[in-house]
């Protein structure tokens, strides 16, 4: 909790307020054992999205629709209340169109897509004794958002004190996070040093062609005369 | 317009009730007015049939052609004609003053009754009888000036004779002309001794030049000449010809396309680098305008060394900066909601090489694609990506210096062989070519040699070493170029080891 943002960062003027709100979308799923004759179903699955935190989302979230597979019927899944949730069986993966609509209509609601996982190479998970669990962590960011909205997302309170399970997750993501800087930062140093390296090279290579290119030059206007100075010259450049 | 002139033709001819001719105007007006106005367009009809149609305008076309070719409202001339005093035509004797004054032939034709007090009027197409003024010369005048080594004098006086007797119509001329007694001239050789001789006389004359008389022969030949290959084209000819065209056209606009891809992406990446590396961007251009074309190496040459010696004053600047932005990110600066990883979001405008680039260098770090989206994150997160794209665009440049390196050394090497070769052959015999062209060799093979840079973290492989040589600028012929140039470089070494 303590590494991963917390409830709101509201900037030091009342306009522009900057209100972030962290959330975790994705889905679970879970072998069935057989597949289904009635339809082929081979997986029970749920796609979600619900907050970080622990607070009511539904405090300035109006509802969610979950835009499934075309094949299913009612695809366009819309969920009005608390846990944004829909429950289904299936058995193949597709793309979940996820549309946020809030609590103040004129605010512009926000899509984004989430993969629907149903399979995958654990062994616990093939055998049907874990769940599948896809889940991204994700922050909902709230540019000057009207003052209704605004209101909302502040007074927005923790349902319950949070779980064991609740601070687990929290932990699990904060030493994600925490691993995930610093690979990007191990890996953006070693791309920095070796744009710094080509820049060097790059440098040295064109000192070097106008070097060659004089001498060519030199070569043309009074043939043979070859003195050793000036590969001396070159050396040096390089070796420095 | 057409109306107009018939109305200066009908007034002219009846030049005695103008007034009335007035009033009937007015009242033709008012009559082509009222049928006009009641015709309406019939219902379910288009609008642009109608138009067709529809009299309503001077300047309206007929749908149907008419054999009055005076244009105009038909309807509105009827009713003129209509209203008109119908004149009397007579059978009349005429003579014509253009045939000449002692001429006294007698035609007829019909034609409107005159007033018989009226005097007799001339025929009215005898003024069109115009006749060419062709210049005459002395004997002087052509002993002085008019002399001329294709042409004796008897011809040229059958010529003036023959201008004068068929006014200048050269085609005419060219037909009567006698080739028997005179050698076989063609109608642009008449013409060009007429006119020479018309323009030597005026300035011999008046002492003024004058532009009267404007014949250029040789363009005339060459012009018939064209038209007439134009006209004994096969039509094997013509399809070809029309063929080239087509593909030089296409070829044009591939290469303007071309061109105008490679100035976009160095003009991107001199923003992009504008301040902080300019050894790249003088790189780009440089490949540039070496693969466009080749036009003058001492220009280019004067070039880099301009560049080269801003260069080496801003090379400190370099290592301490920080690489600039190589992606440009959206930016959420509006209000409203939006996502973090939304942020992380790669432009559309990054091409799929670029992207395979960065996918292959998130591989190789272990790296998610689409990493937790917290703060921290994603910004350090698109600095990598962008960071990388630099790499990728640094990697590219260094490829062409280094290969622009390698042919210059190369040919600067088999100058320096001939010359050695030539110097020493004059020098000493034998083992002394190997051992003089020896020096000179190893001296520029370590340039091609990569500098080794300390390297943190040498056990891993370098990322930029992975990266395809993907160069628009560069063709598969020149990669080949390259290739054979390697292999030649690698056998010298070996044929130089044993010594």
């Amino acid at each position: 909790m303590s590494v991963v943002n917390s409830e709101s960062v509201v900037t030091n003027t009342r306009t522009p307020v900057v209100i972030i709100k962290p959330i975790l979308y994705g889905n679970t799923a879970k072998h069935l054992g057989t597949k289904r004759d009635s339809d082929g179903h081979t997986h029970r699955w749920s796609v979600y999205i619900r907050s970080f935190n622990n607070d009511d989302l539904s405090t300035y979230v109006s509802k969610v629709q979950f835009r499934l597979h075309e094949t299913y019927p009612n695809h366009a899944r819309m969920i009005t209340q608390a846990p944004f949730e829909v429950e289904e069986s299936g058995w193949g993966e597709f793309e979940t169109q996820i549309t946020i609509f809030f609590a103040d209509p004129n605010e512009k609601p926000v899509v984004f897509y989430h993969h629907l996982k149903l399979f995958s190479t654990d062994p616990d998970v093939v055998a049907g004794t874990k769940e599948l669990v896809n889940e991204h962590y994700d922050e909902l960011i709230f540019q000057e958002p009207s003052d209704l909205l605004a209101r909302l997302l502040n007074c927005a309170k923790s349902l319950a004190p949070p779980t064991d399970e609740n601070l687990g997750t929290a932990k699990e993501y904060a030493i994600k996070k925490h691993d995930t800087i610093n690979r990007v930062k191990q890996a953006r140093q070693r791309v920095r040093s070796e744009i710094q390296d080509l820049t060097e090279r790059l440098r040295i290579t064109q000192e070097n062609i106008k070097r060659v290119r004089q001498r060519t030059m030199d070569n043309n206007s009074h043939m043979g005369t070859f003195s050793l100075s000036v590969h001396d010259n070159i050396k040096r450049e390089i070796v420095d | 317009m057409a109306n107009a002139d018939v109305l200066d033709i009908l007034s002219d001819t009846i030049p005695t009730t103008s007034r009335g001719a007035a009033n009937k105007d007015e009242i033709i007006r008012e009559k082509k007015k009222g049928p006009k106005k009641s015709i309406r367009r019939p219902e379910g009809m288009k609008r642009e049939v109608w138009s067709l149609i529809a009299q309503d305008d001077r300047e309206s076309v007929p749908i149907v052609p008419t054999d009055t070719k005076s244009g105009g409202n038909s309807y509105a001339r009827w009713i003129k004609h209509s209203a008109m005093k119908v004149r009397s035509w007579q059978w009349t004797p005429f003579t014509n003053s253009a045939r000449g004054p002692n001429d006294t032939f007698v035609l007829y034709h019909w034609q409107h009754k005159t007033n018989p007090d009226d005097p007799p009027q001339e025929y009215p197409f005898a003024k069109f009888n115009k006749h060419v003024d062709v210049p005459t010369y002395t004997d002087n005048e052509y002993e002085q000036y008019l002399q001329d080594k294709e042409w004796n004098r008897n011809e040229t006086d059958v010529l003036f004779e023959l201008c004068r007797k068929f006014e200048l119509k050269f085609l005419i001329i060219h037909d009567r002309w006698n080739n028997i007694l005179y050698p076989d001239r063609s109608v642009e050789d008449l013409k060009d001794r007429y006119y020479t001789i018309c323009t030597t006389l005026e300035y011999a004359r008046t002492k003024r030049h004058t532009d009267k008389y404007n014949f250029d022969a040789a363009h005339e030949r060459r012009r018939k000449e064209q038209l007439n290959k134009l006209l004994s084209r096969t039509k094997a000819e013509e399809e070809e010809e029309l063929y080239l065209m087509n593909e030089l056209k296409r070829i044009e606009n591939e290469r303007k396309e071309r061109e105008r891809i490679i100035s976009q992406d160095v003009q991107k990446f001199v923003q992009q680098q504008d301040q902080n590396i300019p050894t790249t961007n003088n790189c780009i251009q440089r490949t540039v305008s070496s693969s466009s074309r080749r036009s003058s190496i001492n220009q280019d040459y004067l070039q880099r060394l301009n560049s080269s010696s801003n260069r080496t004053s801003t090379t400190q600047r370099i290592t301490t900066c920080d690489p600039p932005v190589g992606i440009k990110f959206p930016e959420f600066k509006r209000p409203g909601v939006f996502l973090r990883s939304q942020r992380m979001i790669l432009p559309s405008s990054i091409p799929n090489k670029k992207l395979a680039v960065i996918d292959q260098v998130l591989k190789q770090c272990q790296l998610e694609r689409n990493p937790m989206a917290c703060e921290e994150i994603v910004d350090e997160f698109n600095d990598l990506r962008s960071d990388i794209i630099l790499l990728f665009d640094l990697k590219n440049a260094l490829n062409s210096a280094e290969y622009e390196l390698q042919t210059s050394l190369h040919r600067l090497k088999s100058e320096n062989g001939s010359t050695n070769m030539g110097m020493s052959s004059t020098q000493s015999s034998g083992a002394g070519i190997n051992s003089s062209n020896e020096p000179s060799k190893t001296q520029f093979d370590f340039l091609l040699s990569q500098p080794s840079t300390p390297n943190e973290n040498i056990t891993s492989p370098r990322l930029s070493d992975s990266f395809e040589p993907t160069n628009i600028v560069r063709t598969s012929t020149t990669e080949r170029k390259r290739r054979a140039l390697s292999s030649q470089t690698s056998t010298i070494k070996k044929r130089e080891r044993p010594s």
